[in-house]
């Protein structure tokens, strides 16, 4: 188990496209780690580099204070899942879960002994045998699984692993696989795009943004105080509203006197805290709504004011005059610079 | 359209090639069997077995040296270098050039007074003389054809190899490097599996091309010395042209498609992807 630090990488493919700027991270020992961003923004990228696959074009990769920028990808003691799992098709469960080892010439018993426990571990023992196309996704995903943990490595890099899952097995999985962590007590890079694994699995998140670190946190902070306009955007369902503040003063949202000097900023509030009201109320503004969407236990309202808002209320909605009154409390609002 | 007039018209399309086709390969097979007389003189055709030994023997060792080489080719041009486009378009030209033609070089740089390969074995001092017969030699003419086949060939191989190379995923051998898989492990756990299905397609085609081979051995020998590098095509050409023998010709013809479809089947068998 090992401290992982990543200090000032940056990497282009061609001159001037930068794929990664002064990317600078530190995760402790025995940390589940989530790297959260959209598509394309470099995460991949950034495990590659940590694995040996891709070399930096500046900066450091230290694991337990060592740099290993030199080393090669099979002396840095990493293992890793790739996004498609990347198993050898003309090998069998078994052997595709044994070679790391094989090949590092570890005694045969000692070899036999270690996959029985990880396929016992994650439940594949029966497949064994099997070709990796007689396979199902799910079981697919668990034998590069087994192939990482079976090595017992420093630090464990996972590429999207549920990305490949339909819905109802990524939610099971998403479970199992942090108590899988927490009782190997690995050190884990999670790569990710989906923010509720991010936000449920992870002791910190590193949200990613073209390349560039937006903000490192535990989830909960990332949450509540998202230090930019896009990790305030980027965490949550719906996605938190963001407008002009003198927008939100001229349509008689906010009021000039309190929040005037902060006119040229960008405000953001979660869906979630808007008070919604079916009558008129003191300090409320009176809205129509253009759209109202249940997904069961919420509803989720567009409104039609002079800036973008969505707010989400309990249950069902009924409101046959399309129209409600809401009120932004002032602790729940968040300020980005514009 | 209703689907049933579509399938007419499908047929409509096609008639023009279909009678091409007809007129070019289906007309003269079967005046192939139709003409074809004399099975009985198969069993004691003395020619017959030499022939054949030497076509199956031309086509193992040219196919097997264009596989090992043109799989050679393949794997260094799958690397990334500087100047690969321009490496991966000159290794091509051997096979662009026309048999007929490329033959006639390779005569001269055989030829045993002012060729060229045998002034290069004598600066080496692989040999005493620079006039080495390689065309003439019984035993060296042979060779020398299968060397100016496998020259002309392999580009292709190798291009057919390549296109089966760029359809394994990078990840594969990625995930080899972290396990600690060295070059030579990674070639047999990954790129050999892998590439089989390619390679048995590049095989057959180019076996059976090679089985019928006809105007290379036909400029650079004529079939001889001695008849030692007369195949199974050149055979049919003495027999019907040269003896005026167009049934039993025609009977060779059906030997030869015999072979090639018992070997095809044979090869398709021996290769084929095992079902777990
Ligand atoms: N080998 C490569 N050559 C050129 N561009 C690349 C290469 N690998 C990745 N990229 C580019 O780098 C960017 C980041 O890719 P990646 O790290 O895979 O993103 P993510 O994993 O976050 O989706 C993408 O725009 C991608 O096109
Ligand atoms: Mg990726």
């Amino acid at each position: 188990m090992a401290h992982v630090e990543i200090k000032n990488i940056n990497k282009a493919f061609e001159t001037g496209k930068s794929i990664l700027s002064a990317v600078s991270f530190t995760i402790n020992d025995g940390e589940f780690v989530s790297l959260l961003g959209a598509s394309g923004c470099g995460k991949t990228t950034i495990l590659r580099i940590i694995a040996g696959l891709e070399t930096a074009d500046s900066g450091s990769v230290l694991i337990d204070g060592q740099d290993v920028g030199a080393a090669s990808p099979k002396d840095r003691d990493i293992a890793m899942v790739f996004q498609n799992y990347a198993l050898y098709p003309h090998l069998n469960v078994r052997e595709n879960i044994s070679m790391g080892l094989t090949l590092r010439k570890i005694a045969r018993p000692e070899i036999s002994r270690r996959v029985q426990e990880t396929a016992a571990l994650l439940g594949i023992e029966e497949y064994l045998d099997r070709r990796p196309s007689a396979l199902s996704g799910g079981q697919r995903q668990r034998v590069a699984l087994a192939r990482a943990l079976v090595r017992r490595p420093k630090v464990f890099l996972l590429d999207e692993p549920l990305s490949n899952l339909d819905a109802l097995l990524r939610d099971k999985t998403r479970s199992e696989l942090k108590l899988l962590f927490e009782r190997v007590k690995g050190t884990v890079i999670y790569v990710t795009h989906d923010q509720v694994e991010a936000m449920t699995m992870s002791s910190r998140i590193i949200v990613l943004n073209k390349g560039r670190i937006e903000q490192i946190g535990a989830p909960q902070e990332i949450y509540s105080k998202p230090r930019t306009a896009f990790v305030a955007s980027f965490l949550g369902t719906p996605s938190m509203n963001l407008f002009d503040v003198s927008k939100a003063i001229q349509c008689g949202l906010l009021s000039q006197t309190a929040f005037g000097s902060k006119s040229a900023l960008m405000a953001g509030i979660r869906p979630e805290e808007i008070l919604v009201s079916q009558r008129r109320q003191d300090g409320f503004v009176e809205v129509e709504i253009l759209v109202a969407e249940p997904t069961g236990a919420l509803t989720i309202l567009t409104l039609k004011t002079g800036v973008d808002l969505r707010a989400v209320v309990k249950g069902s909605f009924n409101n046959a005059r399309q129209k409600i009154w809401i009120s932004l409390p002032d602790q729940h609002l968040h300020f980005f610079p514009n | 359209m209703t689907a049933r007039r579509s399938y007419w018209l499908n047929w409509v399309y096609a008639l023009p090639a279909l009678i091409m086709i007809a007129v070019v390969n289906v007309v003269p097979m079967g005046q192939t069997f139709w003409w074809s007389s004399g099975f009985g003189r198969l069993s004691s055709d003395s020619r017959l077995w030499g022939v054949l030994r030497n076509t199956t023997m031309f086509t193992f060792f040219a196919v097997s040296a264009e596989l090992v080489l043109g799989l050679a080719i393949a794997l260094l041009l799958a690397q990334k270098f500087y100047g690969r486009g321009f490496v991966r378009a000159a290794v091509l030209i051997p096979w662009a050039l026309p048999t007929a033609v490329m033959a006639m070089a390779w005569r001269w740089i055989f030829n045993a007074d002012y060729g060229v390969l045998g002034d290069i074995f004598y600066k080496f001092h692989l040999s005493s003389s620079p006039n080495i017969p390689w065309l003439a030699s019984p035993g060296l003419a042979f060779f020398s054809c299968v060397l100016a086949d496998v020259w002309k060939t392999t580009p292709f191989m190798a291009i057919l190899l390549m296109s089966g190379l760029a359809a394994i995923p990078s990840e594969l051998y990625e995930a080899a490097l972290m396990d600690g898989a060295g070059t030579w492990r990674r070639f047999w756990m990954i790129t050999f599996p892998m590439l089989k299905p390619t390679i048995a397609v590049a095989v057959i085609f180019r076996a059976i091309q090679t089985f019928g081979i006809f105007d290379l051995i036909w400029v650079l020998t004529g079939g001889g010395p001695g008849g030692k590098t007369q195949t199974i095509a050149l055979y049919v050409y003495d027999v019907v042209f040269r003896y005026q023998e167009l049934g039993y010709g025609c009977t060779l013809t059906l030997v030869m498609a015999t072979a090639l479809i018992s070997f095809s089947t044979i090869f398709m068998l021996l290769l084929r992807p095992k079902s777990s």
